[in-house]
């Protein structure tokens, strides 16, 4: 009796926003006969209307062109958050579950990072390492790292207790093979909904990071920065405000969305899940 | 008589628990000074209730507990002295059948791959000869190539556990230790799984430890039965003899326990030959 | 024979459950008595609807799943069916009480036993404070604790499986009901324990006139303690005889297959048991005739086209049977 229940509404709702998102990245700047860098004084702070969809800032620049460059920059960031955080967590998580010293080390290390609030700890990194966008992935990676560790551990400590990995144990299987061919695989679903969460959790701490002034800066296009310019003009320049707040609160929602789908809908086939309904 | 085919000597093993917050540590022995024999071809049931180190002996014999004290003896070696790395030949020779067949399978690989990795493992055949021994093993334990695609949850029980088996044969073991095969297993099922292990042993020669809490179980599978109790082999007979000519309290105890028809014990009342029985707990 | 107002009746009760707009039919039309002090078995494989028409009784599956029931319950001539929350609540605990497999879930772990026993006085009587303290000890003394006063002091972890099986029998006996519903209580333990718990609900049924609805899968079981005995299969009861006869005479041609693949402790050794063939049936699937046919070594053509009625067979006996093997004889 699986996934009998199980709405897919959440999953296709995230999952087009997301695609919107992609396709506003990839395709925006073509729609757009604006450069984003140019700069146009007589133009300054012009409503959205027909011209400029979104209105322009305060050097008359294209908003609308802003925000797609920006939308390129926070989801390639986004991506590569997730993307390397579970990478080092699976890899973190499973070798800790498995060796009761390197457990010990491995997780303290975590504790460590996680006690630091993560936006300061990202402040910190990017003030030591400076401004771009190599350094915002490995500083928000560093972040995100603990968090996708201790959820991989958590779940490999449970399966490494099932019977079938013990009798790959008797079978005489290396432990690699037990770590790699036989855990590793139980732990992708939940990996890939805690991956989904990195990836929010990415784009809006760079927001936040260029909205602070420590993440990309200008000239160059941050949904963060574009929003920070609106801070002393939001009376007469609301769309400053809007637009990218808008889009902040589109991917975010579309990869939760995406992510509890997901988790609901793989949580059945998660192996610890013991036989028989409740 | 021939030479066993399996030594176990003296094995030991006690846990501390804590149970009193801050109050002294309690030793619990889970085996104590456990040996026997088990020969060729021959069943050798451990009956025990839950907690009296019957699982823990079968497990030592995999190396999947290590006990504190003891040998254990196979074709000559000491199977407790061997490094983990020494020890992987001795996998081929010694298999297990766990209890639970649905949590011993993984769920996420399908029936053929499941049996394939013992043979990739230990580096046996080529893909086509692999294949082969795959479908030789299916066989015996009577499913059908059809399961070869299957997913363990597609599996009837019964099924599972013939699938268990045939993971446990197809390296063509001299032992299997089975810790209590059938007993997550409805009476019907559970019949055809003992049926099929009589089968295979009498086909193949197999040596079996049959771990339970089944003397009915045990009485229908096994030649000899030892009784443990509390981590300490009480009694140790031929089945026969131990159903006719029960002697330690324990023992008795536990026979007249089974619910149904009980059978008389009309033995002499001393052990008789192979007839061991231990003072402890009397 | 006389016939005295059964405690609980069922008639033709029927337990559907409904997911996702399907309507699967668990128990499908069973016909049963317990008179008062009766100790009766219910056996079946895993599947066979045994544990579902146990909690139904009570009405418990509603707050878990999507179920409709037919037929009627009488319980002491009124139909629990057609109870409303608060009758229900009555006659829940005071007059049918539960025990389940596993004393270790049921039991509240952060309750000592004393509170979980005074927790359900407290509820259904009016004792004064004193009177429910020295009740419990009575209650624990009657389940043959030995120091009741040290266990109703303990918490459900600190007993062993045993001790927490009569704690939970304690509890449900808290009221004194009539009808207390055990739903496979020693499945969980050792035999010797077993053996106990067996001995110990024996005498309460036979000092507190309590009866006893028994569910098992254990055919020995019923054996040794059941007066009567219905056999389950698919969601019917295919067989009804005094306990001792269904281990020894079977009838019914599953029960015949069942007693059989048990192991036996006197017979032959070593030889093949009989088995049961093919699996057990999907219960949504539309089977034209006998539930068993498809698996039954005896069917006939009938068998599988007609549903076999109900036939008596002898004094307490009845099978849902088309023949009777033994006599090899049509049974209309």
């Amino acid at each position: 009796m699986k996934n009998q229940n199980k709405s897919l509404i959440p999953i296709w709702i995230g999952s087009s926003i997301l695609a919107i998102l992609i396709l506003f990245a990839a395709f925006g700047p073509m729609l757009s006969p604006f450069d984003p860098f140019e700069m146009n004084m007589a133009e300054r702070f012009s409503p959205p209307g027909l011209a400029n969809l979104m209105g322009t800032d305060e050097f008359g620049r294209d908003v609308f062109i802003r925000l797609a460059y920006g939308a390129r920059n926070s989801l390639l960031i986004g991506f590569l958050v997730a993307f390397l955080s579970s990478l080092l967590g699976i890899v973190i998580g499973l070798y800790a579950s498995y060796y009761k010293f390197l457990d010990h080390l491995l997780m303290r290390i975590c504790d460590g990072l996680s006690a630091i609030p993560g936006i300061l700890l990202a402040i910190a990194l990017m003030a030591a390492m400076g401004p771009s966008v190599t350094n915002i992935v490995i500083a928000l990676t560093v972040v995100s790292t603990p968090n996708i560790a201790r959820i991989v551990r958590s779940g490999a400590l449970v399966i490494k207790k099932q019977p079938y990995i013990e009798a790959v144990h008797t079978l005489g299987g290396s432990h690699s093979r037990i770590i790699w061919l036989n855990m590793s695989p139980a732990i992708l679903p939940a990996l890939l909904v805690q991956a989904s969460f990195a990836f929010a959790s990415a784009i809006l701490s760079e927001a936040s990071l260029s909205f602070l002034g420590a993440g990309i800066s200008e000239p160059q296009p941050s949904w963060g920065s574009i929003l920070q310019s609106s801070t002393h003009v939001i009376g007469r320049a609301w769309w400053l405000a809007l637009f990218p707040g808008l889009l902040l609160v589109l991917s975010v929602l579309g990869l939760n969305l995406l992510g509890d789908g997901a988790r609901d809908l793989m949580d059945v086939k998660l192996p610890t899940t013991k036989k028989g309904g409740r | 008589m021939t030479n066993p085919i399996l030594s176990v000597r003296n094995l030991s093993k006690s846990y501390f628990s804590n149970k009193q917050f801050l109050g002294k540590k309690t030793e619990k022995k889970a085996m104590d000074q456990i040996s026997f024999d088990l020969y060729p071809g021959e069943t050798y049931a451990l009956v025990g209730e839950s907690g009296s180190g019957k699982t823990t002996t079968g497990r030592s014999i995999l190396k999947l507990a290590t006990p504190d004290t003891g040998e254990i003896f196979f074709e000559g070696v000491n199977l407790l002295e061997l490094s983990d790395k020494a020890w992987r030949p001795y996998r081929k020779k010694l298999q297990m059948v766990y209890q639970d067949p649905t949590a011993s399978l993984n769920p996420l690989k399908r029936v053929g791959k499941i049996l394939e990795e013992p043979l990739i493992i230990h580096r046996m055949g080529t893909k086509q000869e692999r294949l082969g021994k795959i479908l030789d093993s299916l066989n015996a334990v009577g499913l059908s190539p059809d399961h070869l695609n299957r997913f363990p949850h597609e599996l009837s029980g019964g099924q599972r556990q013939r699938l268990g088996i045939a993971r446990a044969l197809i390296m063509e073991p001299k032992i299997i230790v089975c810790d209590e095969p059938v007993s997550a297993l409805d009476v019907s099922i559970q019949a055809q799984i003992l049926n099929l292990l009589l089968d295979l042993q009498k086909k193949r020669g197999l040596s079996l430890f049959f771990i339970t809490h089944d003397l009915s179980v045990a009485r229908h599978l096994s030649d000899r039965i030892g009784v443990i109790y509390q981590g300490t082999l009480v009694e140790e007979a031929p089945t026969d003899e131990l159903f006719s000519n029960p002697i330690h309290p324990y023992t008795r105890n536990l026979l007249a326990s089974i619910p149904g028809k009980k059978p008389d014990f009309s033995g002499t009342g001393t052990p008789q030959e192979g007839h061991f029985v231990s003072k402890k707990y009397w | 024979m006389e016939q005295p107002t059964a405690l609980l009746e069922l008639k033709d009760f029927k337990v559907h459950f409904h997911a996702s707009h399907e309507k699967t039919t668990v128990v499908k039309g069973v016909n049963l008595k317990i008179q008062p002090g009766e100790i009766l078995g219910l056996v079946g494989e895993s599947g066979c609807g045994k544990s579902v028409m146990s909690q139904s009784l009570m009405r418990l599956l509603e707050y878990s799943a999507d179920v409709s029931y037919e037929g009627n319950i009488l319980f002491d001539g009124q139909d629990i069916l057609r109870m409303n929350p608060q009758e229900l609540r009555k006659v829940r605990g005071n007059e049918i009480a539960m025990i389940f497999q596993d004393p270790m879930v049921s039991l509240n772990p952060v309750f000592t036993i004393g509170n979980q026993i005074e927790e359900v006085l407290k509820e259904h009587t009016r004792l004064s404070k004193k009177e429910r303290k020295s009740r419990v000890l009575e209650l624990l003394g009657l389940m043959e604790i030995s120091e009741p006063a040290r266990v109703s002091k303990q918490y459900p972890h600190e007993l062993s499986g045993g001790m927490q099986q009569r704690a939970m029998i304690a509890i449900a006996l808290a009221c004194e009901p009539k009808l207390l519903i055990a739903d496979e209580p020693t499945t969980a333990l050792d035999v010797t324990t077993q053996a106990q718990i067996m001995k110990l609900l024996q005498k309460l049924n036979l000092e507190l006139g309590m009866a006893i609805l028994f569910i098992t899968h254990d055919l020995g079981l019923v054996y040794e303690s059941c007066h009567r005995a219905e056999v389950m299969y698919l969601g019917q009861t295919v067989e009804s005889a005094p306990g001792r006869d269904l281990f020894e005479l079977p009838k019914h041609p599953y029960t015949k297959g069942l007693a059989a693949s048990i192991p036996s402790l006197t017979g032959a050794r070593k030889e093949k048991l009989p088995v049961i063939p093919g699996i057990v049936p999907s219960l949504k699937e539309n089977l034209g005739g006998c539930a068993f046919a498809k698996r039954c070594p005896y069917a006939t053509e009938k068998c599988f086209q007609q549903i076999p009625p109900v036939f008596s067979i002898g004094e307490g006996r009845a099978i849902k049977c088309h023949y009777d093997i033994d006599q090899g004889v049509s049974l209309l």
